[in-house]
């Protein structure tokens, strides 16, 4: 009983330490922070999973491969940096190589199905911010295909996860120019296939 | 659509800056407001996607993970841990040999252990996958190093299911020796949380 509660308030403890605390303990092997690092880390990363695979299913699955190799790769984190570049730098990667898969493309390509379904969803509920963030979600979803995987990922970055510019070169392993670049091009591209596929989004909320 | 508004200067001052924020020269401060901004005015984000459509992303799109779905993420990474320690300690042990430290016969030598992890908890996960190729390849990803010592062989039983079928086993792996050791792993019995099955082949020289 006394081990029990000793291991709850340790718990309790490890909650509320810094990211990089946390870090630099799972780097020595503590569990206990390792584990609190994940439930901690868990939504961001299924967030920024989801905006590049484009699917949920999949990423909680590039989650599961996220943390994995940060357990087997913790020796090499640096404490001087942010966790969180270092963290998103491998969400990035096996995010782009996820989609980068057959299978991760042909559901890419199938989600504009699924648009149409979250629209009307959307629309017969109440406005709510949630039912607008599902809609968004999906609309990305359907117009990024044409983008390349670099291209998707900084816009992913810069927009949804509001990164730095400097911190997404750093990400990504390329300049800031290259990353801004990419950013000019995502847009670009972004706005072609919304303004082909969906015009009625040109015209705001007010849809007919 | 509506226009900037006179009496609300903010509003004209945002609209102003959608320009130098689309082509990434806004300093961030201003970048910041102008994104709370937006999730806040109605008409100023009306304004952004009648600009630029792609304005309507410039905003923090979060996925909803429940505190369930995170623990179940959890409960996967940890298991996949342990089949990544079992690994590393099965190298070390392929190392020792190579070094010549192995003595006796195969048999006697360093267990062979074929790691079958047979994860009965329900829902998705690459290490509950259906597709053990795919399960496969998320432990490579994890780790880089050969990993030939170690077949996790995957399989998404129902939780009702026996621990192990060697029907299953197979499919993947070849059934174990009759004199392998089987370790069933089972802290969360009743909590639907992953049950790991441990066959150690002693007859199995890797």
């Amino acid at each position: 009983m006394e081990l029990v509660y000793s291991q709850q308030k340790e718990r309790r403890e490890v909650a509320e330490l810094p990211d990089r605390e946390l870090a630099v303990r799972a780097r020595e092997g503590d569990m206990v922070c390792f584990e609190a690092l994940v439930t901690r880390k868990t939504p961001a990363v299924v967030s920024l999973a989801r905006r590049i695979v484009g699917s949920a299913e999949d990423a909680r699955d590039v989650a599961q491969m996220v943390f994995l190799r940060v357990w087997n790769e913790i020796h090499r984190y640096d404490s001087r940096y942010s966790l969180n570049t270092w963290l998103y730098r491998i969400a990035t990667n096996l995010s782009i190589d996820f989609l980068r898969s057959s299978r991760s493309r042909e559901r890419a390509h199938g989600a504009t199905l699924h648009l149409v379904r979250a629209r009307e969803e959307a629309t017969a509920g109440d406005a709510t911010r949630t039912a607008e963030d599902a809609e968004l979600s999906q609309l990305f979803e359907a117009v990024s295909c044409r983008l390349s995987e670099k291209q998707k990922a900084a816009f992913v970055l810069r927009e949804m996860q509001d990164c730095e510019t400097r911190e997404i070169a750093e990400i990504l392993g390329c300049g800031e120019s290259t990353v801004r670049n990419h950013l000019f091009n995502a847009r670009r591209i972004l706005r072609k296939e919304m303004e082909r596929l969906y015009p009625e989004f040109l015209r705001g909320r007010n849809r007919p | 659509m509506s226009t900037p508004s006179a009496a609300n200067p903010v509003c004209a001052i945002i609209r102003a800056s959608f320009e130098p924020y689309r082509r990434d020269a806004l300093p961030s401060p201003q970048r910041r407001m102008l994104r709370e901004h937006l999730l806040a005015c109605e008409g100023c984000r009306s304004a952004a996607a009648a600009e630029d459509p792609t304005l309507r992303f410039a905003r923090p799109l979060h996925e909803p993970v429940s505190e369930g779905e995170t623990r179940e993420i959890l409960a996967a990474v940890m298991t996949g841990v342990d089949l990544l320690k079992t690994e590393r300690r099965i190298r070390m042990g392929g190392r020792g040999r190579a070094r010549g430290l192995r003595v006796g016969s195969a048999a006697a030598a360093a267990a062979a252990a074929v790691a079958a992890a047979v994860l009965v908890s329900s829902g998705w996960g690459i290490l509950q996958s259906p597709m053990p190729g795919r399960a496969i390849a998320g432990a490579s990803a994890a780790a880089p190093a050969p990993a030939a010592a170690s077949a996790a062989s995957v399989s998404a039983a129902p939780a009702s299911a026996p621990a192990m079928q060697p029907a299953a086993m197979a499919e993947a792996e070849p059934a174990p020796s009759p004199d392998a050791t089987v370790y069933d792993w089972n802290p969360g019995a009743g909590r639907e949380e992953p049950r790991v099955v441990w066959i150690v082949d002693r007859g199995l020289d890797i």
